[in-house]
């Protein structure tokens, strides 16, 4: 059963799914660890050079939902759609090939290398350098090797950090290395990018210009999904909304309409005192 | 733990300034443009191709045959530790085990140039290719396990290659190989005896004459190994084969959701490993004329692996320096008779006491080290990166 869905999954095809025409598509997604229900039923379609945001109480399952989506959890039931393309039961480096790439909520650099190099092994991803080529130094090695560092070097211009490119990623400021994690997503040039938590622990100036930087990165062309606790960058920023609360989705919209249902404010502060 | 602290304290005193100078090398060898290095790397070469002269001979190993020490052990543990260190130090894979790819590599010389007339020029190639493939054997079922058990696998790996070569009749069984045919010679060609080559110690040594009693031409042979695993390792080190090893070693669920194939670069690393020890196989195979499967025990892997470990993992001068004292120093002290290993043992507390991040370690192995990350399991605490609770290894695939 399962083997026979890897199949089917290779070839690239929708498999069972309908698509809605979204760039990333959840279809109907349960995801349970043991008795926890993470995520229940969820159904969600992300356009195609929008800012998505999805939001929700701690413990709502927004992570899992990346988690999800980028191949670290196969979904219990349901599937998830990239481009067309069934994208549950790809290895996780294919997800990433597939052009979906993402940040952590905890910082996860790769400390003790340089900025640059981070970078590089993003733009890694899209480059063919075996071991054979490397080793005896063919001019491909050393022609994607330049192409690399050029990139890296372009993409850390991008999100404001060149000047630290050659200094390790653990030396660096903590709202620089949220920068280097989203060069590192970009040099894997995705269609979509996911930022969890991009925001926290930033003070109120790096938030403001993170929004600039997000905006950036959309109007280069990549679709961006984002988790954020901080409601004035999401409401500064996001096309749509969804809004999870126990792993369902209560509310889904512009951020002004999710901003006033009322479902949305009571799973934030909980039932009004009257109703009790 | 008081006694602790007080005998840190002269250590400091003499490792800080070892390693600030060490430093200070790295710094100006970090700018210098190619002319500067092509000449570092000739000298270097010409004295290794010095090396064996008797005058060096007499002091550096007055109780054995420094000629033939420099083929083995010395050049077979360099050769070995460099090719353990792409597994250990650039992968962050800790195998303990890899004694079995240089068994295969001696068993591919044994059988196929005694049993099958084949030349050691043609061995060579497919020994290496076979001990890849061994390599590729075991990783592909274990590379899924990581750190600790990784290790304990490995192990095994290494006693089931020697176990079997014990039992099975056809090579040999417990005598081994016995045998083992000299290389060709390539030419007779021999220095001249001049006043020169007198001074140098090289006169009347025919280089390329494979005989049983000069050692020089097998030492020769290894040396050119030597040179051509560094090159490839070196470059690997720097492309994105070595970029992707440091990424594993430093959080390899990130990595993987960054692009890297990991299991594949892991695999990778084991192959090119276990192909730099079946080189060193074969080399020895040729030499020694006869094998046994004792040549191959669990102590061999430990050996190179604290060579590697005491040198100073992930760095290639560091490994190979590691690896010289690790197969000098027991030779040298050999005027004390038994107590030779305890000495040997007390000169390996005092060095990893003084340096305990090796001798010449890169300096990103030193900062993984010093944080408990780079995944050699309990020899660097801890594996999995900082973080954790934000992604969380699958358990069952």
């Amino acid at each position: 059963m399962k083997g026979l869905n890897k199949i089917g999954r290779a070839k690239g095809d929708g498999g069972s799914l309908t698509p809605r025409g979204g760039l990333l598509e959840l279809h109907q997604i349960v995801m349970r660890f043991g008795g926890v229900t993470a995520i229940n039923g969820l159904d969600l379609t992300v356009n195609a050079g929008e800012i998505f945001a999805v939001i929700g109480p701690n413990g709502a399952g927004k992570t899992t939902v990346f988690n999800v989506v980028t191949g670290v959890y196969q979904p219990t039931d349901g599937g998830v759609l990239f481009d067309g393309r069934r994208l549950d039961g790809t290895k996780r480096y294919q997800v990433t090939k597939a052009g979906v790439a993402r940040t952590f909520q905890n910082i996860r650099l790769f400390h003790n290398m340089s900025a640059v190099e981070n970078v590089m092994v993003g733009a890694d991803a899209h480059h063919r350098t075996g071991f054979v080529s490397a080793g005896i130094g063919l001019p491909r090695h050393r022609r994607e090797e330049k192409q690399g560092r050029e990139l890296a070097r372009e993409l850390l211009e991008f999100v404001g950090v060149s000047h630290r490119g050659d200094d390790a990623a653990k030396n660096l400021p903590y709202g620089d290395q949220r920068r280097l994690e989203i060069a590192r997503a970009l040099a894997t040039r995705p269609k979509l990018l996911l930022l969890d938590e991009p925001a926290a622990g930033m003070n109120p100036a790096e938030k403001e210009s993170l929004q600039g930087l997000i905006r950036k990165i959309r109007d280069s062309g990549v679709t961006v999904l984002l988790i954020e606790h901080d409601m004035r960058l999401v409401m500064g920023i996001s096309d749509r909304v969804a809004v999870l609360d126990f792993g369902q989705k209560i509310a889904e919209g512009q951020p002004r309409e999710v901003q006033n249902n009322p479902r949305v404010i009571e799973a934030y502060l909980g039932a009004p005192a009257d109703a009790s | 733990m008081s006694s602790i602290e007080w005998a840190k304290k002269p250590a400091r005193k003499i490792s800080a300034p070892v390693g600030s100078g060490v430093d200070a090398l790295r710094d100006w060898w970090a700018v210098q443009r190619g002319p500067v290095r092509w000449t570092v790397y000739l000298l270097l070469i010409v004295a290794a191709f010095l090396l064996p002269h008797e005058d060096l001979g007499t002091f550096m190993s007055p109780h054995s045959d420094w000629q033939s020490l420099l083929f083995y052990p010395i050049g077979g543990y360099i050769l070995l530790a460099i090719g353990l260190n792409v597994v250990v130090g650039q992968a962050g894979l800790l195998d303990l085990g890899y004694v079995a790819f240089f068994a295969v590599g001696g068993y591919t010389m044994a059988v196929l140039g005694k049993q099958f007339g084949w030349s050691f020029w043609e061995i060579i190639t497919v020994g290496v290719v076979l001990a890849a493939l061994s390599g590729v054997l075991l990783g592909a079922p274990t590379l899924r396990l990581r750190g600790d058990y990784l290790a304990i696998v490995t192990l095994g790996f290494g006693e089931i290659i020697r176990i079997v070569a014990t039992n099975t009749e056809s090579i040999g069984g417990p005598n081994g190989v016995a045998g083992i045919p000299h290389p060709p010679n390539l030419t007779d060609w021999e220095f001249p005896d001049n006043a020169f080559f007198q001074a140098l110690d090289l006169e009347g040594l025919k280089p390329f004459t494979y005989g049983a009693l000069d050692t020089r031409p097998y030492y020769y042979l290894m040396l050119l190994a030597i040179i051509g695993t560094i090159v490839f390792a070196k470059r690997l080190e720097h492309s994105r084969v070595g970029r992707s090893w440091a990424a594993i070693r430093e959080d390899e669920d990130a990595a993987e959701l960054m692009g890297v194939p990991t299991f594949k670069f892991k695999l990778a690393a084991f192959a090119i490993g276990a192909a730099f020890g079946g080189l060193a196989g074969v080399l020895y195979g040729a030499q020694a004329t006869s094998i046994i499967p004792k040549d191959f025990p669990f102590i061999l892997s430990a050996t190179i692996l604290a060579a590697v470990v005491l040198g100073g993992s992930g760095n290639i001068p560091g490994v190979m320096v590691g690896a010289f004292l690790i197969a000098w120093i027991p030779e040298r002290v050999r005027g004390v008779g038994e107590y030779r290993i305890l000495v040997f043992g007390a000169a390996l507390v005092i060095m990893m006491a003084l340096r305990p991040e090796g001798l010449l370690p890169s300096r990103q192995r030193r900062a993984e080290l010093k944080e408990g990350t780079g995944g050699m399991g309990s020899l660097g605490a801890e594996v999995g990166g900082p973080g954790g609770a934000d992604v969380e290894v699958e358990v069952a695939k």
